[in-house]
């Protein structure tokens, strides 16, 4: 799962860990540094209802916040991509949309949603009652849900500023010509002037082509444990390039999300 | 007495199926983003039933 979220969660999937044994939290963070997991992971949590049969064990839930089901490990990553293909969708709202079909399904694409919010303001006075009423439900669905992303991605311009960042910059993008779209592209372009974050989209692109090295890494006998001898005597040149590319990092943007995430990773090739 | 045992094993499956992302209650985070239920609404959300043992 900790590939999973690492993938997909700029594509608006999260994953929260409920931990039940009672670990204590220093064991909890440190598992997690030692299997990389980057997750929310909570204690105290609970999901009503739930009948669990051993752990790890999970419940998959969709953007319209109903559960999907309880997916094999083999098959979590397909549904996943399915459900976020229909995140989009479910901005649009449950419908059913009969007289407004061809705006949800603009509103499915995920273009041109400040000229659909645009169009939703006046057909919500419109004299034909049912497109009325569809109108005042797409639109409290739409706004609703840019209006929420807006706001998470305000929110976490200190603790994340590049995730912050890559969502403002979508939702200018996505809602030109509303009033969303002006504030997400205003806040972006105020986090932009900030130093500090120039700071941290340069260390974080510095940081990417790491990534990427890391990437291209080979398998020892099918895996790449870092500590394996086998591993380390295959990859010993791009390892030294590794390495010292994180520590340039660390040197260069210090206190930045990308230093730490180069310490983390420093530290496993060591 | 069996008519309601069949019933009831029956209705659990959709007990379950009737779960939504509001009848999680997140709890305390220790570690990654601290989001909130709010965070959530939205988004695909994994919640797993996790330890370190």
């Amino acid at each position: 799962m900790a590939e999973l979220y690492k993938k997909y969660s700029e594509e608006g999937f999260h994953i929260v860990g409920l931990e039940c044994q009672g670990s204590a939290e220093n064991a909890i963070v440190q598992m997690c540094k030692d299997k990389g997991v980057t997750f929310q992971i909570t204690t105290g949590g609970d999901l009503k209802g739930a009948n669990v049969r051993g752990i790890p064990h999970g419940f998959l839930f969709g953007a319209d916040g109903k559960l999907v089901g309880e997916p094999h490990p083999g098959e979590v990553e397909a549904k996943i991509k399915d459900l976020l293909k229909e995140t989009s969708a479910a901005m649009a709202g449950p419908g059913p949309y009969v007289k407004l079909a061809a705006l949800a399904a603009q509103i499915k694409s995920g273009n041109g949603l400040g000229t659909v919010l645009k169009t939703l303001r006046t057909k919500k006075d419109s004299k034909d009652e049912a497109e009325a009423k569809e109108a005042a439900m797409m639109f409290e669905s739409l706004s609703g849900a840019a209006t929420r992303q807006l706001e998470g991605a305000i929110g976490k311009k200190e603790s994340e500023p590049m995730s912050a960042l890559k969502t403002l910059d979508k939702l200018a993008l996505q809602f030109t010509g509303d009033e969303i779209g002006t504030k997400a592209k205003s806040e972006a372009d105020a986090m932009r002037k900030d130093p500090k974050i120039k700071k941290e989209v340069e260390a974080e692109t510095m940081f990417k082509t790491l990534a990427d090295m890391e990437e291209k890494l080979k398998p020892f006998q099918g895996s790449k444990n870092p500590k394996a001898d086998g591993f380390k005597k295959l990859n010993q040149q791009a390892l030294v390039g590794l390495v010292g590319g994180c520590q340039t990092l660390i040197q260069r943007y210090p206190e930045t999300g990308a230093a730490k995430k180069a310490q983390e990773m420093m530290e496993q090739y060591k | 007495m069996r008519h309601t045992l069949w019933s009831a094993l029956l209705l659990l499956p959709l007990a379950a199926q009737a779960m939504t992302i509001d009848d999680l209650t997140v709890g305390n985070t220790v570690h990654g983003p601290k989001s909130t239920l709010n965070d959530l609404k939205g988004k695909v959300v994994y919640v797993e039933y996790w330890g370190t043992r």
